[in-house]
């Protein structure tokens, strides 16, 4: 007995190993951020480099947070990010479920349309979508920063093979009971799709809040402006580079990511398992 | 399900309050506070330069009260770039806006730039001629009829080595290498190999076009021949000299050719920890060399070719008025306050470590002290005499582009210097073909 579990341990041993290995690769990256923004200017370039910071410094961080209003920046970060999903999931839920569950002509089109659109990278756009913001005169609001991404091309796709995915019979049944499409909607499908929600919401939250070029494409003003672009800022045109302060400004940026990755990485797990995308 | 319920209820409710007050309360970035008029500064420069930007500002703000500068930054010269481009073509472009100078020659093209000419007449407090020479490179627009953009944050490439390592070499460390053969002759003597592993190299420099542009100048070539039609160091072989040069000093063993991915940073920093003893870099760099070499640090003019002449380009950038600007009057009393008042952009030249630029700037007693302080900043000024640019061109930018991955691919892939500059000619000639 013991033997066999022997065997089968020695058997798993390259599986964690490979493992480990790949953990250490993403994981070194960050660590290295963290590390840089808790030391001196001089042992943040120091050749060789150290592992360990010799001393804690926490100024960095505050020199990083008074370099420029970083209040604002957070507080822009956090409408922006927020807006955006919510504003997402309002039109990506139904827009799914449309997609998934009803028959109707020119559907296949709509969401060919929908694909090219998920297709379509930022830089392509960002001319017409600013000469639009423009002559609506919203260049002075948050806005640009949130309207272009109300649809969520990536949602729709993931939500309607989860919601394809829902048994026939379970939705026969509540018709049987007199439910309505919106009750089906939200009673029925939603719950069942929480994971895959979850999923969508983390993806949107991310691309949101690491933004970069969009942000500083459609504001001409500080006060609109999120966090990446206030850390930008850290950076010298020429000269030399603060690495110090520039990895505490990424780390303050980085952390809430952490955090809601933390809360969420199981529902995530989930979802790819069921929408077979793993 | 309930909780989550009453989650989403409650960041809803955040949000459109939130969404509201920001969309509504926060516009109008056009009205000036209390009746002034509002000139717009959009600048590239973050961190310390982007501070004393920032600062030059405020002291004009605070000289007078009727005019309102504002600056924002708007990312690196290339995405600032992008972004001045989509103002223009949205209707929102700023006043006055710091452009890196290979960019200036498109937006003159298009009739972006407002001739300052006639601002300068009428006021009479400066004039053309009392710019440095050596700066106005990228200044001039049709011959010199239009005077669409001055210096601001202004270069050179400068040669720097390192004083102890040169005594201790048993070198002149009071003099640097005056010819390419004494840069190799040096570079060796100062390269160490401890155990067949190199832990000090003579020399070091990112593979970059601006010290390619200084070499090829220094031999009488061009980088862009005079009739604008393909780079103008390929006929005249001066372009593999340069690069045989480039490629002897790595082939033997005392060049330590930096990465393409930020050649620049890992050059500067193996030259500050004395990995390596020399290092061509901007003068921008000399107040930050001072402080951080624990070494003594020495400068000297680029070497040049043997048979060659001294010579380099310029870099930095310049600013410029939009001629699409809604207040070119009060934009032109922000830009003469600038040139003419000694805590407009003196000030700002001597807190960054740019070359100052106009002949006012070199008389006062603040650069003529400097100079007496430290000698290097009179040495980057001295050697603008042999300043040389020749790539004024529409498509400058996208030349530049294939000039870098030419270098890279000699130096760093060690790809065949005639293949590759056979290449290079002839997408030269397709690139620079677009401008009509």
């Amino acid at each position: 007995m013991s033997k066999k579990k022997a065997l089968r341990m020695l058997k798993k041993t390259p599986e964690y190993l490979i493992k480990t290995i790949i953990i250490l690769i993403f994981v070194f990256p960050f660590y290295w951020m963290i590390c840089t923004a808790f030391k001196t200017y001089a042992e943040a370039i120091a050749t060789p480099p150290t592992l360990w910071p010799a001393d804690i410094v926490l100024e960095n961080f505050r020199t990083a947070w008074e370099s420029g209003p970083f209040p604002t920046y957070l507080k822009n970060s956090v409408i922006v990010t927020a807006s955006v999903i919510v504003v997402q999931f309002i039109l990506m839920v139904p827009a799914a479920y449309g997609f998934a569950r009803f028959e109707f002509k020119g559907k296949n089109l709509l969401f060919s349309i929908v694909l090219i659109a998920f297709m379509m990278p930022s830089q392509i756009v960002f001319i017409p979508v600013y000469l639009m913001m423009a002559r609506w005169d919203l260049l002075g609001t948050l806005l640009p920063q949130i309207l272009p991404f109300a649809a969520n091309a990536f949602g729709i796709f993931l939500l309607r093979q989860y919601f394809m995915q829902v048994p026939e019979e379970i939705i026969e049944a509540a018709k049987l009971d007199n439910a309505k499409e919106s009750q089906i909607m939200f009673r029925i499908m939603l719950p069942m799709a929480k994971s895959a929600m979850m999923t969508v919401a983390l993806f949107s939250f991310v691309s949101q809040w690491n933004d970069y070029f969009w942000p500083l494409v459609m504001t001409n003003d500080d006060r609109l402006r999120p966090l990446t672009v206030g850390i930008a800022m850290l950076k010298d045109a020429e000269g030399l580079v603060n690495w110090h302060v520039i990895m505490a400004g990424n780390t303050i940026l980085v952390i809430p990511i952490v955090i809601i990755y933390i809360f969420a990485s199981r529902q995530i797990v989930k979802a790819f398992v069921y929408s077979g995308i793993k | 399900m309930k909780m989550m319920k009453k989650i989403t209820s409650l960041l809803l409710a955040v949000v459109m309050v939130f969404g509201l007050v920001a969309c509504g309360g926060e516009a109008g970035t056009d009205t000036g506070t209390g009746g002034k008029t509002t000139v717009q500064f959009w600048h590239c420069m973050g961190s310390n330069n982007g501070d004393r930007i920032q600062q030059m500002v405020d002291r004009f703000n605070a000289s007078q009260d009727e005019i309102e500068v504002v600056a924002t930054y708007q990312g690196s010269y290339e995405e600032g770039n992008a972004k001045l481009q989509t103002a223009i073509a949205g209707g929102t472009a700023p006043d006055i806006a710091q452009i890196e100078r290979g960019f200036v020659e498109p937006y003159a093209k298009a009739e972006r730039l407002e001739d300052l000419r006639p601002y300068m007449e009428q006021s009479g407090t400066i004039s053309p001629d009392d710019f440095v020479e050596g700066l106005m490179g990228y200044s001039y627009y049709d011959g010199s009829d239009k005077l669409v953009s001055i210096p601001f944050s202004r270069s050179t490439p400068i040669f720097y080595y390192n004083k102890d390592a040169f005594r201790e070499a048993g070198l002149d460390a009071e003099k640097g290498p005056e010819t390419w053969d004494d840069v190799i002759e040096y570079a060796k003597k100062l390269t160490k190999v401890e155990n067949g592993k190199t832990v000090r190299y003579g020399i070091t420099f990112p593979v970059a076009t601006w010290y390619f542009k200084a070499n090829v100048a220094q031999l009488g070539g061009r980088t862009i021949n005079e009739d604008r039609t393909a780079v103008g160091f390929y006929e005249n072989g001066v372009g593999k000299q340069v690069l045989e040069y480039w490629t002897e000093l790595r082939d033997s063993g005392v060049y330590m050719v930096p990465p393409t991915k930020d050649g620049p940073i890992t050059a500067r920093q193996a030259f500050i920890n004395g990995e390596a003893c020399m290092f061509q870099e901007s003068t921008s760099l000399i107040g930050k060399l001072s402080e951080s070499c624990e070494f003594e640090l020495g400068a000297a003019y680029l070497p040049y070719a043997p048979g060659g002449k001294p010579a380099m380009p310029t870099g930095g950038a310049n600013i410029a008025m939009m001629a699409d600007g809604a207040n070119k009057e009060a934009a032109w009393k922000f830009l003469e306050w600038m040139l003419t008042d000694e805590e407009g952009c003196l000030q700002f030249e001597l807190e960054s470590g740019y070359l100052p630029f106009t002949k006012q700037m070199i008389e006062s007693d603040a650069i003529q002290t400097l100079w007496e302080e430290n000698p290097m900043y009179r040495i980057a000024y001295d050697q603008l005499q042999y300043a040389v640019d020749t790539e004024q061109h529409l498509y400058w930018a996208e030349l530049k582009s294939e000039i870098l991955a030419a270098e890279q691919a000699v130096m760093n892939d060690n790809a065949d210097i005639q293949e590759t500059l056979d290449k290079l000619y002839k997408r030269s000639q397709e690139i620079l073909s677009q401008e009509q």
